[in-house]
């Protein structure tokens, strides 16, 4: 085990500086990664649909002559995206919905330039309709929601804010909402529900345990639903689904299609997000190092205004141990109720059998 | 729709085919409800916001009937667009309804009944039933039980369901129930005694040949009146003839029953399963709300089979909330609390309020922080912030309160807006409705400093209840102030009720209630004054007759009073002779008192005087007491002998001896009768 | 519309079912199932359509009609669901030869449903010889009369199937129960007896039956099931429990099977199967495929479906009581699916994550909701 420390760097591979790299991928100077970026500063639009933005606009540029190149210039689109993203499984699952529809596209077209136009097209409307499919699954829920019903979710997801937004014109709900450190998205969602007008309390992570005795059900978003029909999401919604597993509470998960993915995860280690700075221990070498870093004033580096750390002891992780603890988690869809989808409402195993059937011609 | 009676002869044989036809009275003839019903008859109430009509027709399609006629008479164009515009009138529903509108003169239930017998609508037996009953019983099954018995029993003209519900049932009129003697065999019913909450009713009479003709017979105070009525084509008839017969109970049920002419039988129908009730007043109007709420109708349930088509989720502890959010319980109000109520569409309900036992109609507005507790509020009100409204008020429609009301017990408001006087014109609903709103106008500004500036509301007259009983007659004895108290919503009786609860059971055994004794002290006192102060006859007797209005006691007790202040003032004394002389004294002073309170009955104060006699230590002056009476002509030979003939004369211990001495006594008349001249000479 | 008549004429029956439906007049999923089926097949007799749309309309809105009347007898939507499926099965295979997939309609968005699953039976259907002329202005009855006859063809099917359920359930009864087993089963099932008695043709095993309260159902059961030669003990709710251990086999009704797995059954079903649960003994639900609802479990804060009147457990005679005392009365509990090893129905036997296929492949999507 030791081997897996001697290499291990304090920053995550993934996250290598992506913005001063210069584009070195896409085809004659169309930068994919640059495409996904102006994609995702539209605020509903999420990672898996700027993706396949990003490659319909790839299709564009491209100069592929044949089915072939154009779907290797694809993957290689993907490829490029994976890497500099440093969460890559939302994208993930939005190149392989593409990938996986381009390559089943019937060649009916006169022409192969023909094709590329239809394909393109098609990845539009699809971006297009895909926006709409958050109402389809706040309609969804909405049948779950009964009057009075108290609500937990987790962090910050749209598609569970719609929901609870959309539930509130027609049920009277209250919203516990957790802070999910630490990035502190939960005080967005408590924001926005407040602002609408729906009774939210944020609740510390450490205290969902202590907080689900009194919910009704919980509401999670995802990152990406996967083959085992299980769910990846911001990190924490894996004990979240422990906790209502244990109360005997329903836990839901949001997803839209689109966020299907094709992965099997046996354990947290399988994500594609882990890697061997997740969770490590510090190198012997410098543990002593570390320790002294804990009580000196470098802490206040996280903290921007320090005026009250002088006399109290800051107690926030430093950026560096905040970089060895993960973004995203993996929970068992044995822990999980039922997904909410565009498509319908899906049991865990419903999802596999969907992920199955997508890309049963491939 | 020809209908002769005639021809119904032959209509059985046919019944299956036979259409089944049913009558509603949608017309309460009292004015319990008011002021909520100024403007909407009473059928037409929301009961768990559904009117009252409709789950009455719902009861009613649920025992297969097919044409309905509804007899309507304040309001009736309001009755007619309800019932046009229901799911009722829509042609699948598969149910003719035919609303009936009678003349205003129409004053009681009989009179209704003439009605339909003049419009000749009935062609076979029907079932009748009151506009605002809730039920989910098998009325088809009664109907049934009553067919195979009329085909045995021509005379078995009409089948009461009754529901066994023990006396004390919230939903068991306090006010206005009866006894049932039934044949336990056949459930006939043989007598039906009406019984009057207040003043406490303790006696029921049974005829004796009834005891004599049936050898199993119940005699039951535990049953709740449904009011629903399988009838034979006859009984309309019936009342046209009996012109006379108001209420069907009291009048004509009690008349058929002790009649010696009609010889028809009325027969009950014991419903051991489902649920029947009528909204007869406004404490019933609560009990029914909780019943259905706890789902005693079911299926007639709110998020089940509500009549009014409203659907509601039901949640634990058996709270329902519309699907369609039509009621948005305030929000910012975090502590407003709901029990028990219910509450209309459109409501707002302000943080902080309590509603306990409320039921509140469409659109009403309740400001933060109020008390409702135990009271109906009409349509459209407004309830500033920090009222009270406390038990047992009815708020009219569209009353508008300002913040800080108090609006106390017994006293009723009613807000008529501007203008709706003269809409009660056109309406040409009943007169009296009107004057009654003159009256209450006119209260008004006595009683508005009290309500606080901007309220429009001011306080129904309380006296229409009691004008109403002289004016009409009817139901005179039901409409009573304080029976009509048991009736009423909220009101927790502390006064009357230990009275009331002293009722013995079922036992028709003289037990003195409360009343009486006080009644008693009473006597002894107003007669001990008039010795010692020797008033003359005549103030006395009037003294004893204002007593016993007062507290309703029959003569009887005033005898027995009279009697034994008579008996107990003869002072005793050794020898026969001064003894002889010291009652004479008493009775040529005092023994006219005995005739005067109001009737003359020698046979009774006989009786009288040996039962009193035969507990008292003035025991051995019995017999120089009666002959004293006898002299002083307050009793006749003939009223000794009848007496004496008396089985209940004969008695036993001190009242056999007494009895002895009557017959001795008895004896002498007769030798004195047979030679008098020998008594001329002495 | 020409049909808008022809629907208000054939609205009798369905708003006599309806009215029936709300009264409770009709009850038990058999019994709702079969009154559906015959009011669909007089109205599908009258009803006149142009064009397959037309057609689902007339279908769906007797649907709507029946369903609003009565929410919680589930199977009166399946019914309907079932139906417009094989309306639409047969649809698609007569008009399969010009409505090939084509380029225009493979989206992204159908590329998705791709994973839908389906029954795969359908495409081996032998090629239909229908030729359907749809808004045919010249005879506008065309397309009725030629989709008629298959429509009231699979109308035919459904109530063959919901007639023969009960055995065709029965019939993998000898292969599950074996003798000197000892069962326990709750309250009155048809289903369960019929597979009960069939099972006693090859086996001699005890029956333990629940009486199940307030309804006391399990006192039929037992009568029935004595007398056609089981050996049979009649015991209380309260001791469920203690007799589990010795207990080999719990075989329960269903009211309705939900998609996640899940049940909707008599009262006492989900005591009796936690009760087993705690002992390991296997529980098996006997049903029919007319009780697969396309729909979740929404009461997961109460567990029970439906409320019937206090009556049957308190009194209404016990006046003082009633005031003081709210009864709470549930006709079925929801058995959650982990709680279930198997569900034996006329299609075979079915693990409760399974379910969520049969109901997909049964019904289409668009008809979940009314």
């Amino acid at each position: 085990m030791n081997t897996l420390y001697s290499n291990s760097t304090v920053v995550p591979s993934g996250n290598a500086n992506p913005i001063n790299d210069h584009d070195d991928a896409g085809e004659r100077g169309f930068d994919v990664y640059r495409a996904y970026q102006r994609a995702l500063a539209d605020e509903d639009i999420s990672p898996p649909l700027a993706a396949i933005h990003s490659l319909t606009e790839l299709v564009t540029s491209s100069n592929a002559g044949t089915m072939f190149e154009l779907v290797r210039a694809l993957n290689d689109g993907a490829e490029t995206l994976k890497k500099r993203v440093p969460n890559p499984i939302g994208l993930t699952a939005g190149c392989e919905l593409f990938i996986g529809f381009v390559t089943l596209f019937p060649h009916e077209s006169a022409s192969f330039s023909e094709l590329k136009r239809e394909i393109v097209h098609q990845g539009k409307s699809y971006t297009s309709q895909a926006i709409k499919f958050r109402t389809k699954i706040a309609e969804l829920a909405l049948g779950f929601i009964k009057d009075d019903s108290v609500i937990l979710t987790h962090s910050y997801s749209r598609v569970v804010t719609q929901a609870l937004l959309h539930a509130h014109t027609r049920k009277r709900i209250s919203v516990y909402v957790t802070e999910a450190r630490p990035r502190g998205l939960g005080l967005k969602t408590y924001g926005l529900l407040t602002a609408a007008g729906i009774p939210c309390t944020v609740v510390l992570d450490s205290a969902v345990a202590y907080v689900m005795d009194q919910v009704d059900f919980v509401l999670v978003g995802s990152e990406a639903v996967v083959e085992s029909g299980g769910l990846i999401n911001a990190v924490g919604s894996n004990q979240m689904a422990i906790i209502a597993k244990a109360e005997n509470k329903p836990f839901y998960a949001l997803a839209e299609s689109y966020k299907f993915h094709r992965l099997f995860p046996l354990s947290q280690h399988d994500l594609p997000t882990h890697n061997s700075g997740i969770l490590s221990f510090p190198h012997s070498m410098n543990r002593s190092a570390t320790t002294q870093t804990r009580a000196s004033p470098r802490l206040t580096d996280d903290v921007p205004d320090g005026s009250a750390s002088a006399s109290l002891p800051q107690r926030t992780m430093t950026l560096e141990q905040m970089n060895r603890n993960p973004d995203v988690d993996y929970t068992r869809p044995d822990l999980i109720s039922l997904v909410f989808s565009d498509v319908g409402v899906l049991t865990p195993e419903g999802v596999s059998q969907y992920l199955v059937g997508m890309f049963a011609g491939l | 729709m020809p209908s002769k009676p005639s021809t119904s002869k032959d209509i059985p044989e046919e019944e299956e085919a036979e259409v089944l036809q049913a009558v509603i009275l949608a017309d309460s003839f009292n004015k319990r409800f008011k002021p909520l019903t100024i403007d909407r008859p009473k059928c037409l109430l929301p009961i768990c916001n559904t009117p009252l009509l409709d789950w009455t027709l719902e009861g009613l399609a649920l025992a297969g009937v097919q044409e309905i006629f509804v007899i309507c008479r304040s309001h009736p164009e309001q009755v007619k667009a309800a019932i046009r515009n229901s799911k009722w009138s829509h042609p699948s529903s598969g149910l003719k309804i035919v609303p009936v509108m009678t003349a205003k003169e129409t004053f009681s239930p009989g009179d209704a009944m003439r009605d339909i017998y003049t419009h000749g609508i009935i062609t076979s037996d029907f079932v009748l039933v009151s506009g605002d009953l809730v039920s989910n019983i098998r009325i088809d099954e009664v109907v049934r039980a009553h067919k195979d018995r009329r085909k045995v029993n021509k005379d078995a003209i009409m089948t009461m369901v009754v529901k066994e519900s023990g006396t004390t049932h919230r939903t068991r009129s306090k006010g206005d129930s009866a006894v049932f003697v039934l044949d336990q065999d056949t459930s006939e019913c043989l007598h039906y005694e009406p019984v009057t909450g207040y003043p406490p009713k303790s006696i029921a009479r049974i005829p004796r040949d009834i005891l004599e003709s049936h050898p199993n017979i119940e005699i039951r105070n535990d049953l709740l009146d449904c009011s629903i009525d399988v009838c034979a084509l006859e009984v309309p008839s019936l009342f046209q003839d009996n012109f006379d017969y108001g209420d069907i109970r009291r009048d004509f049920v009690h008349g058929v029953l002790t009649s010696d002419l009609l010889m028809k039988n009325i027969y009950c129908y014991v419903a051991k399963e489902g649920y029947a009730a009528r909204v007869q007043d406004t404490r019933s109007y609560d009990a029914i709300s909780k019943d259905i709420l706890s789902r005693w109708t079911f299926p007639l349930v709110p998020d089940d089979n509500l009549p009014g088509g409203y659907a509601y989720d039901h949640l634990r502890g058996n709270k329902y909330i519309p699907k369609d959010n039509s009621v948005v319980l305030s929000r910012l109000g975090d502590g407003a609390q709901v029990v028990a109520s219910t509450l209309g569409a459109r409501c707002s309900v302000g943080p902080d309020t309590v509603l306990r036992n409320a039921y509140v109609f469409d659109d009403v507005t309740i400001g933060p922080n109020c008390v409702l507790e135990s009271c109906i509020i009409g349509a459209g009100v407004q309830v500033g912030e920090r009222s009270r409204i406390a038990r047992g008020s009815l708020l009219g429609p569209g009353t508008v309160l300002m913040p800080f009301e108090r609006v106390s017990r017994r006293k009723q408001k009613s807000v008529p807006v501007i203008g709706e006087p003269a809409e009660e014109d056109d309406d040409g609903d009943d007169a009296d409705a009107d004057s009654e709103l003159e009256e209450a106008e006119k209260n008004q500004r006595s009683i508005s400093q009290n309500l606080g500036p901007g309220s429009d509301a001011f306080v129904w007259p309380r006296r229409a209840i009691a004008r109403k009983g002289d004016e009409e007659g009817y139901e005179n004895e039901l409409e009573n102030f304080n029976n009509w108290r048991l009736m009423r919503l909220g009101d927790d009786l502390t006064d009357l009720l230990p009275s009331v609860t002293s009722l013995p059971a079922a036992s028709a055994a003289a037990t003195v209630s409360a009343g009486e004794q006080e009644f008693q002290i009473e006597v002894r006192l107003s007669l001990e004054r008039a010795f010692s102060e020797g008033h003359s006859l005549d103030n006395a007797s009037v003294e004893l007759k204002t007593l016993r209005m007062a507290s309703n006691v029959p003569l009887r007790r005033v005898r027995e009073a009279v009697v034994a202040g008579i008996v107990e003032n003869i002072p005793l004394v050794e020898d026969a002779v001064p003894q002889r002389t010291e009652i004479n004294k008493w009775v040529d002073r005092w023994g006219d008192l005995i005739n005067l309170i109001g009737g003359v009955d020698g046979v009774e104060t006989v009786s009288i005087l040996q039962y009193h006699c035969a507990s008292s230590t003035r025991f051995p002056l019995f017999g120089q007491i009666l002959a004293a009476l006898y002299q002083n002509d307050i009793v006749e030979e003939e009223d000794i002998q009848n007496w004496h003939a008396k089985p209940e004369a004969k008695g036993e211990g001190n009242v056999q001896k007494t009895w002895i001495v009557g017959a001795r006594m008895i004896h002498q008349l007769n030798e004195q009768e047979s030679d008098d001249e020998s008594e001329d000479s002495e | 519309m020409a049909t808008e008549p022809q629907t208000a004429a054939g609205q009798r029956p369905v708003e006599a079912l309806a009215a029936k439906l709300r009264r409770r007049q009709v009850v038990g999923s058999r019994e709702t199932a079969l009154e559906t089926v015959l009011v669909l097949r007089q109205v599908v007799t009258k009803a006149r359509f142009q064009n397959i749309n037309q057609l689902v309309e007339i279908i769906r809105s007797v649907g709507q009609k029946l369903i609003e009347a009565q929410p919680k007898e589930h199977t009166v939507g399946n019914t309907v669901r079932k139906l417009l499926h094989h309306v639409r099965e047969e649809y698609n295979n007569a008009s399969k030869g010009e409505a090939t997939t084509s380029a225009s309609s493979f989206s992204i968005a159908n590329f998705v449903l791709q994973g839908q699953p389906r029954r795969q039976a359908a495409g081996q259907k032998a090629e239909s010889t229908l030729v359907l002329k749809e808004d045919d202005s010249d005879d506008p009855d065309s397309f009725a009369r030629t989709l008629k006859p298959v429509v009231m063809e699979a109308i035919q099917d459904i109530l063959d199937e919901l007639e023969t359920v009960y055995d065709n359930i029965a019939k993998s009864a000898k292969d599950h129960i074996h003798s000197d087993e000892i069962i326990l089963t709750i309250g009155r099932s048809k289903t369960v007896e019929t597979y009960l008695k069939s099972a006693a043709h090859y086996h001699k095993f005890t029956v333990i039956v629940v009486e199940s309260g307030p309804s006391y159902g399990g006192h039929d059961m037992a009568c029935s099931l004595s007398s056609s030669g089981v050996s049979t003990f009649l015991v209380p709710d309260s001791s469920i429990y203690a007799l589990m251990s010795r207990v080999s086999k719990v075989i329960l009704g269903a009211h309705t099977i939900l998609a996640n797995g899940g049940m909707f059954a008599v009262t006492g079903s989900v005591l009796t199967a936690t009760a087993a649960r705690a002992h390991s003994t296997p529980v098996m639900v006997c049903a029919g495929q007319f009780k697969l609802t396309p729909l979740w479990n929404l009461y997961h804060e109460y567990g029970a479906l439906d409320f019937a009147d206090p009556g049957s457990v308190l009194g209404f005679e016990e006046c003082d009581l009633v005031d003081k005392v709210d009864v709470v009365n549930p006709y079925y509990d929801y058995v959650r699916p982990d709680l279930v090893d198997v569900y034996v129905t006329n299609d075979g036997d079915h693990p409760p994550p399974s379910i969520y296929r049969l109901v997909k492949e049964s019904y289409d999507d668009e008809d979940n909701e009314f």
